[in-house]
């Protein structure tokens, strides 16, 4: 099939019925991008964006869009990456961002669990009784790219969700009928601590198939392998599902997004407090005095240090 | 026969297979919304038919996390 423009066409966007070449597909990604943050108002002129980057495709397209973005618009861009100690994966995955960065002429700053927190991801799932490695790895994750966006004066947090990504939690979240966390998964935070800083996802419209064909189509190299603390049953199932319906109806994970964005602002209103309050031992914003991450750290020494091999 | 390069899991198999990718997927544990598939190096509609001698290479949708 041809594209409009008369070129070959090497995608079938199959929502919207148009067949594309290489140029005008990489054309409506970025396209895409810019109207999601435009539409949003996800950044201002002059803006300090820090982007998360893990060496993944979401993550890498992120940061090669906001690159090609800075030709058109004055802003200043830092990738920040956190290691979080997953021998044979996150190891991989580093070299991949370190020759993004080196490429693009992006500042890269490297933080790591282990440096941070004093244990790995790795070791903490060494622990007996433990919650599943993703809980620890979500809150850990959280917070130390927030503290150190925000130690690098960072305007924004830019995270490389795509829209399987935010199709799959808004169902999973309903599904498991949390409604506080279901309110969260918008395009806009309202700023509830002063040390928060603004977390955006302009890929959030952007299929997560679209995003691995634009890495390919503009030679970006990435990490293809999976997280192996990632096999989550459940999400696994969400995943299958919205992908066999998107499969027989095509669009049904834009949709999904679309009514969520509709009904988000009565549910962000209804559901995040006006304000939290700081934790006591970190300082980082907490829901109670002692944050989540300091709950789950306090636990993990507790457990670590009775386990550890007695010292001669 | 077909070369089928599934890049997740290093493998590489022959099969004897001539029609569109679309039904080729299936055969390798795969869908239209969980690969991106190149034939001879470049990608292509899922539509686009599979000949004999053709490399149809496997990339998986899914990764990280």
């Amino acid at each position: 099939m041809k594209c409009k423009c008369g070129h070959e066409a090497v995608y079938f966007r199959r929502y919207s019925g148009q067949h594309l070449c290489s140029k005008c597909f990489s054309r409506s990604i970025m396209k895409k991008f810019k109207d999601t943050i435009r539409t949003n108002k996800l950044m201002e002129r002059g803006d300090h964006i820090v982007c998360g980057v893990s060496g993944g495709k979401d993550s890498l397209v992120l940061l090669y869009l906001y690159d090609k973005l800075r030709e058109k618009l004055q802003f200043e861009l830092t990738a920040l990456t956190i290691d979080e100690g997953i021998a044979g994966y996150r190891d991989l995955s580093i070299p991949f961002v370190r020759k993004a960065c080196k490429d693009l002429g992006v500042d890269l700053h490297i933080r790591s669990f282990k440096e941070d927190y004093g244990y790995s991801l790795d070791e903490v799932t060494t622990m007996k009784e433990r919650l599943g490695a993703c809980s620890y790895c979500g809150v850990f994750r959280r917070n130390i790219l927030n503290r150190h966006a925000r130690e690098l004066g960072a305007d924004r947090l830019a995270l490389g969700h795509n829209l399987d990504d935010e199709a799959q939690v808004i169902l999973m979240n309903l599904l498991r009928g949390d409604v506080s966390r279901f309110g969260r998964t918008g395009t806009f935070y309202r700023d509830v601590h002063p040390k928060f800083v603004p977390r955006i996802k302009p890929l959030r419209e952007i299929p997560e198939k679209e995003i691995v064909l634009y890495a390919i189509l503009n030679g970006i190299d990435f990490d293809f392998e999976e997280c192996p603390y990632a096999p989550e049953a459940f999400r696994d199932d969400v995943r299958d599902f919205l992908n066999e319906m998107e499969e027989k109806r095509p669009g049904t994970k834009h949709s999904l997004l679309k009514t969520y964005d509709k009904i988000y602002p009565i549910m962000n209103e209804r559901f995040t407090p006006e304000s939290i309050s700081t934790c006591e031992v970190c300082g980082e914003p907490s829901i109670s005095s002692l944050c989540k991450k300091c709950e789950m750290l306090k636990k993990i020494e507790d457990s670590l240090s009775g386990q550890a091999s007695p010292r001669i | 026969m077909v070369k089928v390069v599934l890049l997740r899991e290093r493998r590489i198999l022959d099969i004897s297979y001539t029609g569109p990718i679309r039904d080729l997927l299936p055969l390798v544990d795969y869908g239209v919304e969980t690969a991106v598939v190149l034939k001879n190096g470049s990608p292509v509609e899922e539509e686009e038919e599979v000949t004999e001698g053709d490399e149809i290479k496997i990339v998986p949708v899914v990764s990280g996390g």
